[in-house]
Order: C-alpha cells, then sequence, then structure tokens
C-alpha cells in the first residue's frame, strides 16, 4: 500500500517535470494524446474492469462530449471550461439513458447494444448536416486564454499548458477511481463482476449500480471528448469510430483491467506502440496487430501484473499477492 | 406461540407445461429450524428461488412478517431480511475471505456518493466498524486464520463455510440454506451441523434444503416434505419419520397384490 503510493508520487513527479525535460512539440503531441487516452481508458477500466461489462461504444460518449463543447463553442461561444461541464452532464445522461436501457441485457446482448449506440450516433453525425457539417467536420475549436494580470496569460492553444491540463483532468479521475473503488460503491460493483446472483442476495441493488456506473463512466469520456476537441480544434463523424472504442478497450485490458495503474500503463503503451512502429513503414499497422495478439495471448492478466510480478521476483513481498482481477474462478462461482 | 415470520400461500411455479411447485402452503415461526426435503425434483430448490424473488411465482403469495413479498425483486426480498444460499457454492471467487464477508456488509453501509468521493469521516467510520463485524463473523464461522485467502483457494468445505459467513454478514432475520451439507464429509458436516444451531441460538430462524437425513432428523424442529412439487406431509422428525406418505415418496410403493 504504502509502496504503490511511493511509486504513484513518482510517477506524478516524473509526468510534472516532463515538459521541463522533453521541450520538442512532438514528444509533447505524444504525451497529450497519451493523457486524453488515458481518460478514456480509465472511463472503461470502471466499468469492465470492476463492474465486468464490456462497452465497445464509449466512443458514443467521448463523440458526444466533443460536439458538445464544439458546437458550444462554435455557436455560443461558450469557452473550453464551460463546454466542458456541459459535455460531462451530456454524456453522463446519454450515458444513464443507455445504462438504463442496455442492462436489461447481459453478455454478448449489452456489447452489441454499446456498439449499435456509438454507430447510430456516427450516423446522425454524418448526416445532420446543418448542426455538424457533416463529413466536413467542425473547424477552429479554439482553447482558452486565461489572463493572470501581472503574471501574465497561460495560453492553452500552448501545448504546455494543454499538457498540464490534461494532467490535472487524468490525476483527478484517477483519484476519483481510487476513492470509489475502496468505499463501498466499489465493492458493490466488484461483486457484480464476481457474481451477480449472489450480490443480490446480499441485497446489492446490481441494475442501480451498474446504472451508476456508466453514468460516472460516460462523464469522464466525455470530458476526454471535450479535451480532445479543443485541442486538435478539429472534429469530424470519426469521433464516434469504432476503432476509439476498441483502442481503449485494449489498453484496459492489456495494461490491467481492474487496477489503477494498469489502464495508464497501457493507455501509454497503446498510444505510443504505433509511433515507434513508423520506422516499419506500410507494415506498421500489421505489425502493431502482431504486438497486440502477443500480448493478449501471453500476458492475459495486462503488462501490470507482469511487470510488478518481475519486481516481486526481484525483492519478494512478505504479503500475500493481492487478488488478480481478470482471473476467473474455474467452475465454482460459475452457475 | 412464537410470531409467525414466513407465510407461504398457494405457491405455484410453472414452467411451460411443468409445474414445479404445486399450491404449496407452509409457515414457519420466530427462531424454528425447519428442513424442506424431498426426493430429486421435488421442487425444493424451486421453492427457494420463488420466496427469494429469483425466479417468478405463477401464483400464490409470500408474506414475510406480515408484509407481503410476491413481487418483490431479489435485493428487495434481501433487505427485508431474508438471507439464502446457494446450492451450488456460490463466492465472490478472487476476493479475499475478508474481502467476500466485507461485501456481505453492503445493507449496512448507508455511504453516500460524495462520502465515497471525498473519503469523509463519516464513511471511515462505517468502514472501521463494518471491519470489526466482519472480524467476528470470520471468527464465528472459524476462519478467522484464513482472512486473506483468495476465496476459490480454500479447501471445499470451507468454501461452503465462508458462503454462510457472507450471509450472516447481510444479517439475516430468516436463512434459506440450500443444501449446506452437499459434498461435505462427516467432520465438515457435523461442522456445519454445529454452526447451524449457533445461528439459531443467535436467534436467526432457518430454513434448510438438505438431502443429508441424518443432519435434517437431527436439528430440525418441523420437517415439510414435498414431492412432484407437492406438499406431502408436515411436522416434527419423529412424526416425518414414519408417516407412510413419506416413506412411500422416498422408497417407493410396496407392491401390491394385483388382485385386491
Amino acid at each position: 500500500m504504502r509502496r504503490n503510493r511511493a511509486i504513484a508520487i513518482l510517477c506524478l513527479c516524473g509526468a510534472l517535470v516532463y515538459p521541463i525535460i522533453f521541450r520538442d512539440p512532438y514528444f509533447l503531441h505524444m504525451a497529450i494524446l497519451v493523457g486524453i487516452y488515458t481518460l478514456l481508458a480509465l472511463s472503461i477500466n470502471l466499468l469492465l474492469g470492476y463492474t465486468g461489462q464490456l462497452s465497445l461504444g464509449h466512443a458514443a460518449f467521448f463523440g458526444v462530449g466533443a460536439y458538445i463543447s464544439s458546437l458550444l463553442y462554435l455557436h455560443l461561444g461558450v469557452p473550453l471550461w464551460g463546454g466542458m461541464i456541459l459535455a460531462l452532464f451530456g454524456s453522463g445522461i446519454l450515458g444513464f439513458i443507455v445504462a438504463k436501457i442496455a442492462f436489461k441485457l447481459r453478455g454478448a446482448y449489452f456489447v452489441i447494444m454499446t456498439i449499435g449506440i456509438a454507430e447510430v450516433l456516427r450516423l446522425v453525425a454524418l448526416n445532420w448536416v446543418d448542426l455538424t457539417k457533416g463529413p466536413m467536420g467542425l473547424t477552429d475549436i479554439g482553447a482558452p486564454k486565461i489572463d493572470l494580470g501581472w503574471a501574465g496569460m497561460i495560453d492553452f492553444s500552448q501545448k504546455v499548458p494543454y499538457y498540464y491540463l490534461l494532467l490535472f483532468f487524468v490525476v483527478l479521475s484517477a483519484l476519483l477511481q481510487y476513492r470509489l473503488v475502496h468505499s463501498s460503491y466499489g465493492r458493490s460493483f466488484i461483486s457484480i463482476r464476481e457474481n451477480e446472483d449472489l450480490a443480490e442476495s446480499i441485497g446489492i441493488n446490481c441494475y442501480k449500480y451498474l446504472v451508476i456506473v456508466v453514468i460516472i463512466s460516460s462523464s469522464i469520456a466525455g470530458i476526454a471528448g471535450s479535451l480532445y476537441a479543443h485541442y486538435v480544434s478539429f472534429i469530424d463523424p470519426g469521433v464516434f469510430a469504432f476503432f476509439i472504442s476498441v483502442n481503449a478497450v485494449m489498453a484496459v485490458i492489456g495494461g490491467g483491467q481492474g487496477t489503477l495503474a494498469g489502464p495508464i500503463l497501457g493507455a501509454m503503451l497503446f498510444t505510443l506502440i504505433p509511433e515507434w512502429l513508423r520506422v516499419f513503414g506500410d507494415a506498421r499497422m500489421a505489425i502493431y496487430a502482431l504486438v497486440v495478439i502477443f500480448i493478449v495471448i501471453f500476458m492475459p492478466k495486462g503488462i501490470l501484473f507482469y511487470t510488478t510480478r518481475l519486481f516481486e521476483l526481484a525483492a519478494p513481498s512478505p504479503f500475500p499477492s493481492p487478488p488478480q482481477p481478470g482471473e476467473r474462478a474455474g467452475g465454482e462461482g460459475e452457475r | 406461540m412464537p410470531a409467525e415470520l414466513l407465510k407461504v400461500n398457494h405457491l405455484t411455479v410453472r414452467f411451460g407445461g411443468l409445474t414445479a411447485v404445486n399450491d404449496v402452503d407452509f409457515s414457519i415461526f420466530q427462531d424454528e429450524i425447519v428442513s424442506l426435503i424431498g426426493p430429486n425434483g421435488a421442487g425444493k430448490t424451486t421453492t427457494f428461488h420463488a420466496i427469494t424473488g429469483y425466479l417468478r411465482k405463477s401464483a400464490g403469495e409470500v408474506e414475510f412478517e406480515g408484509l407481503e413479498l410476491t413481487h418483490m425483486k431479489p435485493h428487495q426480498i434481501a433487505e427485508m431480511g431474508i438471507i439464502r444460499t446457494f446450492q451450488i457454492t456460490s463466492l465472490f471467487p478472487n476476493l479475499s475471505v475478508l474481502e467476500n464477508i466485507r461485501t456481505g456488509h453492503h445493507m449496512q453501509e448507508r455511504e453516500t456518493l460524495l462520502d465515497a468521493v471525498f473519503n469523509t469521516r463519516r464513511k471511515r467510520s462505517i468502514e472501521d466498524e463494518a471491519l470489526v463485524r466482519t472480524l467476528e463473523i470470520l471468527k464465528f464461522i472459524g476462519l478467522e486464520g484464513k482472512k486473506e485467502f483468495i476465496a476459490n483457494t480454500l479447501p471445499y468445505g470451507e468454501q461452503r463455510l465462508l458462503e454462510i459467513g457472507i450471509a450472516l454478514a447481510a444479517n439475516p432475520k430468516l436463512l434459506l440454506l440450500d443444501e449446506p451439507s452437499a459434498g461435505l464429509n462427516d467432520t465438515e458436516t457435523q461442522r456445519m451441523k454445529e454452526l447451524i444451531k449457533k445461528m439459531r441460538a443467535r436467534s436467526i430462524t432457518i430454513l434448510l434444503v438438505e438431502h443429508d437425513m441424518k443432519l435434517v432428523m437431527g436439528i430440525s424442529d418441523r420437517i415439510i416434505v414435498l414431492n412432484f412439487g407437492k406438499k406431502i406431509a408436515t411436522g416434527t422428525p419423529e412424526e416425518i419419520r414414519s408417516h407412510p406418505e413419506v416413506i412411500k415418496a422416498y422408497l417407493g410403493e410396496r407392491k401390491r397384490d394385483v388382485k385386491s
């Protein structure tokens, strides 16, 4: 516990000095993209990692957040801050409606439903040309400036301030997730993942907790979308694309679902690996796919698990290791 | 006469054309241990499922402490104070023994979302209380030495004890145990029997589905016998042992003379 906290603080310090060490705009750009993906991964982790429900349509919430805050900015001049709050509410309400309907179903049905919702929203964005400009997309989505008087001006269209803005939100959602998981809410979420019938039998209203999880998760995804839109300053219906959902789910599973550090690590690797593979030219995506397959086959519990085990082998911990999520019991709990 | 706790009226459950439970009535009184027995397929587990809301009742009512719970969902019925266990071992397999029981405390933890997010003093005091109770229950079921173990690594007998621990954490007034001794050896069954008696001493009323006749006859105050979904007998262990219908259900009918 104490060691984990020390590692977390060390990582945070590393993240804080990162822009000072790496001044190259490319490195900053990658770091910001990692931040956006981390938010999305954390959002999916809350649902997949703790309640065990797979959503392949989180791009729906990401995209709605992006469109809400972009449209508000372009039409009403609402700056990022206001846009973000409304994106949070917009995605949260959408999440509420989706969850209310979707959790009448479980398993494959739920997965299909989430894919369907993202796809419907993509088509709406594509065809409601009056509002969204369709495939042309929305352009010139600006980032705000904060005037600090004599201390100067923070211009969020610059990469360094935006990097810190993202870092702030990543830390905030990681903290939120940590607190939630270590409360009766978290225990209810995990009990649903572990054994839903048993959870009901001890008075846990699984449906209610699943709806709560989706509301929180989709709100975070909405914020990620809003931050994305104001960073790249251009969005098109591609923000609803299937691969955005899939990539984030991959980051969660590859990194280590049901842990806090796993999705963050996963988001980093799955954003950076495609970049590192640029040396392979056209074969890049094919090799990327092989890497993903390799990770899934040989590291089914996520990279985090195997990395920590490596360290534990070097310095064995006196305590028994905590339960590893993703490690399903064979037979016992299944009915 | 002690107070009537559970009242089942004309309970009927049909699956398509099959009537699994057919017009069954019974009552359970405060502090009793009642067993529900019958040959395989008699409808015992179905009755459990119907009482606890896991199955829709085709007809009939269930009342608990005078309140109608026919249309309630499983978690609402649990909130009334009826907690059940499952026939097939049912745990939170990847959590530790301690966390399993900790989760069972859910209904006593009234944390708000804000308590959780801001880690308030109120939340921490709720957590501390729950931890104390968790350790008490661990001691009660005799697993205090195993609290850090992951549930699915426990030997089978201890998994069954842990199941009861989870149910106890939910603070039951009426505990429905579905074959708690299934698959246990003699020593473990003995341990289970002692545990059931200890729970009754804590004024938890118990309804038991069980195949182990030694256990049933040894601890039950009353026995209800089902066969093909119908209640065929009810009474004390002695009455049941000599009841002709029950003997017939379990051993089959003696061949009569064809002519008579």
